[in-house]
């Protein structure tokens, strides 16, 4: 007896789950935003772009209170590869990454009509765009090392690693320092006749910036017959991680890297190449495929909760 | 002469235990004092009922205590989130837990008890990040299915909260219906009940408070979880809306910011993590009234007394609503399906955990064997993982030769020489008690404002080795002094009878009796450093690159490594590989530890003849 009702009492559980797990997905299904943490340069980026004409998604109220109007069922990841992951997994999602971060396992989609590559975001044509930057703490003093390194980021070297990390090189010099400052020119790298001394070079910030550091470090190490890991410590968690470190400097061996414009007194930023945020859905979804920003603004900000909603 | 040296000798001895001892009272008032000062300014700018009952969370990280704020910082949201979150992992592992242990008590024959004893001891030593990836890999994806959202949310959060809180819920509740009086169940017996209804009507009640007290610690080990629930629960800084929909508990708040923190973004963090403490600390006061009648815990003779009252008429008062109410609905029958149903259940789900892991990382861990001692090459998607192997030596190796002797010491100090219970011995074993209830982030959180800073300002090694061997003492001292009352106090007479001086009798005797205990103590070390995470992430670090070459390089240990490669979302197939590593390392510890206990046994049955 009491077998039998236990017997019944799972059998019905069993029956309940699997009903409950078949039974959605005929109705569609709502958006799922992935967006990245504040922190992120990525964000940033786009936040201070998307707009209906009105709001921006990230914004400052009457009282210059920060205010971001992010929908709360947003999914925040922490990195560029879960954003990938989750919207590769998720035929209802949409998110946004790096130019430089984009493989085919989702699809990228124009943004007012404009297909974002090296040309639309040099002529600014496409909107959501944001410079790398390389920064170091104002007023200190470097180790040999770390500002022999940061000369060879200064030089044309760097061109060739903006082009392997998919963003697009800045040559001119005005446009390479923040408005107002003196401008920054781009020279020839001279190599040095050894390795210079000094601690680690550590490096901090953007994950967007990952492919080109990485590039960027290994070649330098090449250059001295040196291994990237004996000259470099390199950890990226987000550019607001890489300005930290930078202002918390104390050995003059720290570089930050961010992925939005820094204009802070106690920071020496230089602004490397240009990327541009890239909206990405589902490889699945083909019915979407390019938004306006206020379209991406309405998403975003949850006024829209289903694609169908768009017209 | 030599008369004198001994005596000289002996004081020394006492002084040296005592000042190991006094280091754990010294580790509870550095932690508290630490927080409290640098959430203090905090507090002040923000306004302690604007920030504990703001419901809007927007910091900016350039906000100073010198200028207006331009973020908001207010924590309700996640107060609710984390209060949430803690009552579904009530509710689930709660109720399964509480049915389990009835089983594994009541219904469970010998040897299958055995099996599911030692199956419940492995969830525990599972790390939270293991419990977090499964989540990310097995749950999030089934849940998604009928979630609206990617099945990240409060339901994802409270199931393997439920699963995390089991072990403690099982293991508590079974030691106390195992204690109730056997003549309870032959009265009942003989009276015509059947054998349902005794285990629901009779023992289940009067076990009631050991029950209730296992709920308790349950609830302390849900609050206090930070990443398994940074994992699954989504983080947007939002009230939690149903089952499904991104929300944040009080410890992911700490962990997903600390990172980059500006001043008043830190001490907000700061703050929040003194509002856990304090969740933390009244779940432990009511822990501690509720098990007063336990010995070590501290509770005055006159408090005992009237806490005794209470428990009476609150036992009676739940026996009669539990028995009225079972009585209304025939539950006995339910109950008893329920039980088997859930020691079935806590099998199942060790062996989904644990086999869904290994079948998709051990085929990829033997085809790249090299994961665990290549060499990485710069800029390459060559994952391994070597460097986190490396670093995990080094902090198990230095958080034990701090912890280790600095507890064994405190527990001799508490076992050998402080008998009578007065303050300074109640002040030693309250510390204790608070030091194992105080969550791992705020353990990483004091590390990153006093260690980190003091070795100058970047993540390293000793600073996250320091910080963890705080967090071991509680352990090592409860272990070892368990094994040390274990010791007939027969061999301490026979020992000083013979003319030994008091620390002669303990190196000598009663150390080595004790030994299979203080190396189980160690195992046990071992296995909680390898497992922990948060503690390490913002003290020793993350790089999982390079292999630390020093003690002040900064480096990921294996759990770190496993949140970091499944936080990447392209190293799949590398996290699982890891995860397996970690399982394999805390299961065979564990293991061990068990053997040494089992000795421990043994031995002590041997030697204390008749004793009991």
């Amino acid at each position: 007896m009491k077998k039998v009702l236990a017997l019944i009492l799972t059998g019905i559980l069993m029956i309940t789950s699997v009903a409950a797990f078949t039974s959605c997905g005929s109705s569609e299904k709502n958006i799922t935003v992935v967006v990245r943490e504040q922190g992120s340069g990525t964000r940033e980026a786009f936040d201070k772009v998307v707009t209906d004409g009105t709001h921006f998604l990230e914004e400052k109220d009457a009282d210059g209170k920060k205010v971001y109007n992010t929908t709360i069922t947003a999914v925040q990841q922490t990195k560029t590869g879960t954003v990938l992951s989750s919207v590769a997994s998720d035929k209802n999602a949409i998110g946004y990454i790096s130019l430089g971060s984009v493989d085919d396992s989702i699809n990228v989609i124009k943004v007012n009509g404009v297909v974002p590559s090296e040309e639309t975001v040099l002529n600014g044509d496409y909107k959501i765009q944001r410079p790398f930057v390389v920064m170091t703490k104002a007023g200190q003093t470097l180790t040999d090392r770390t500002a022999d390194f940061m000369n060879y980021l200064k030089s044309d070297a760097a061109k060739a690693h903006s082009e392997e990390a998919g963003c697009i090189f800045l040559s001119d010099a005005t446009q390479r320092a923040n408005d107002g400052d003196t401008p920054i020119e781009v020279v020839a790298y001279e190599k040095q006749a050894a390795l210079p001394t000094g601690d680690k070079i550590v490096i901090r910030g953007s994950t967007s910036m990952e492919k080109f550091i990485n590039s960027a470090a290994k070649a330098y190490a090449e250059m001295y017959g040196a291994k990237a890991e004996d000259i470099f410590d390199i950890q990226l968690e987000g550019s607001s991680v890489g300005r930290k470190a930078v202002e918390d400097d104390t050995k003059g061996n720290v570089i930050g890297l961010s992925s939005a414009a820094v204009d802070q007194d106690n920071i020496d930023s230089l602004k490397v190449c240009l990327d541009a945020v890239v909206v990405i859905v589902n490889k699945e979804n083909t019915s979407v495929t390019d938004l306006t920003l206020g379209q991406l603004y309405d998403i975003f900000s949850g006024k829209i909760t289903k694609f169908s909603e768009l017209n | 002469m030599t008369v004198h040296s001994t005596k000289t000798k002996e004081k020394i001895g006492k002084a040296v235990f005592a000042a190991a001892a006094i280091i754990c009272v010294i580790a509870v008032v550095a932690i508290f004092a630490f927080l409290i000062y640098k959430s203090i300014p905090a507090f002040g700018k923000l306004g302690i009922l604007e920030f504990m009952f703001g419901d809007h969370w927007s910091p900016d990280r350039l906000d100073t205590y010198d200028s207006p704020l331009s973020g908001t910082y207010g924590i309700f949201t996640m107060i609710v989130g984390t209060l949430a979150a803690t009552s579904g992992a009530l509710l689930i592992g709660g109720i399964v837990g509480y049915f389990t242990a009835v089983f594994l008590a009541f219904y469970c024959p010998a040897r299958p008890k055995r099996i599911l004893t030692s199956v419940i001891q492995v969830l525990a030593g599972i790390p939270s990040v293991v419990y977090g990836f499964f989540g990310i890999v097995f749950l999030l994806p089934m849940l998604s299915r009928i979630a609206p959202n990617n099945g990240s949310g409060l339901l994802a959060t409270s199931i393997i909260l439920g699963i995390m809180i089991l072990p403690t819920v099982v293991s508590l509740s079974e030691t106390g219906l195992e204690a109730v009086p056997r003549a309870y169940y032959e009265g009942s017996v003989a009276m015509g009940a059947t054998h349902s209804e005794t285990v629901f009507r009779i023992m289940t009640p009067a076990a009631s408070s050991s029950i209730t007290a296992s709920l308790v610690l349950g609830i302390g080990r849900a609050l206090g979880e930070t990443m398994a629930v940074v994992m699954v629960a989504g983080n947007a800084p939002t009230y939690p809306n149903g089952l499904f929909g991104s929300f944040r508990v009080l410890t992911s708040n700490i962990v997903m910011e600390m990172g980059y923190a500006g001043e008043v973004q830190e001490g907000a963090l700061v703050a929040t993590g003194v509002v856990l403490l304090l969740f933390v600390l009244v779940v432990n006061l009511i822990f501690g009234a509720i098990s007063g009648r336990k010995p070590g815990a501290v509770v005055g003779k006159r408090k005992e007394r009237r806490l005794a009252k209470a428990r009476c008429s609150r036992g009676i008062r739940i026996k009669d609503t539990i028995g009225a109410l079972a009585h209304k609905l025939h539950a006995v029958k339910l109950g008893r399906g329920m039980a088997i149903g859930s020691g079935i259940l806590t099998g199942a789900v060790l062996l989904l955990v644990i086999g869904f892991i290994f079948i998709k990382g051990l085929p990829y861990l033997l085809q790249n064997p090299s994961l665990i001692y290549g060499k990485y090459e710069f800029g390459s998607h060559n994952i391994t993982i070597l460097p986190a192997i490396v670093t995990t030596l080094y902090a198990v190796l230095i958080s034990l030769l701090i912890a280790i002797p600095i507890g064994v010491m405190t527990a001799i100090f508490l076992n050998e020489y402080a008998k009578k219970e007065n303050i300074f011995v109640r002040l030693i074993r309250s510390a204790i008690d608070i030091l194992s209830g105080v969550p791992s982030i705020v353990y990483g959180l004091f590390g990153m404002i006093t260690f980190v800073k003091i070795f100058g300002g970047s993540s390293n090694i000793l600073a996250g080795a320091l910080t963890v061997s705080i967090m071991l003492l509680p352990i090592v001292v409860r272990s070892t002094e368990e094994s040390l009352k274990s010791v007939a106090d027969a061999m301490r007479e026979g020992s000083l009878a013979l003319g030994a001086g008091k620390l002669r009798t303990i190196f000598k005797i009663v150390l080595p009796s004790a030994l299979p205990g203080i190396l189980s103590a160690i195992i046990l070390s071992m296995g909680r450093v390898i497992s922990e995470s948060a503690p390490f992430l913002y003290t020793m670090g993350s790089v999982i690159t390079a292999v630390p070459k020093g003690l002040f390089d900064s480096g990921a240990t294996l759990a770190v490594a496993l949140y970091q490669l499944s936080g990447e979302g392209w190293y799949m197939n590398q996290a699982y590989a890891t995860a397996v590593v970690l399982i394999v390392i805390v299961l065979a510890l564990n293991l061990l530890a068990q053997q040494c206990a089992a000795r421990l046994g043994r031995k002590l049955k041997g030697e204390t003849n008749g004793k009991k």
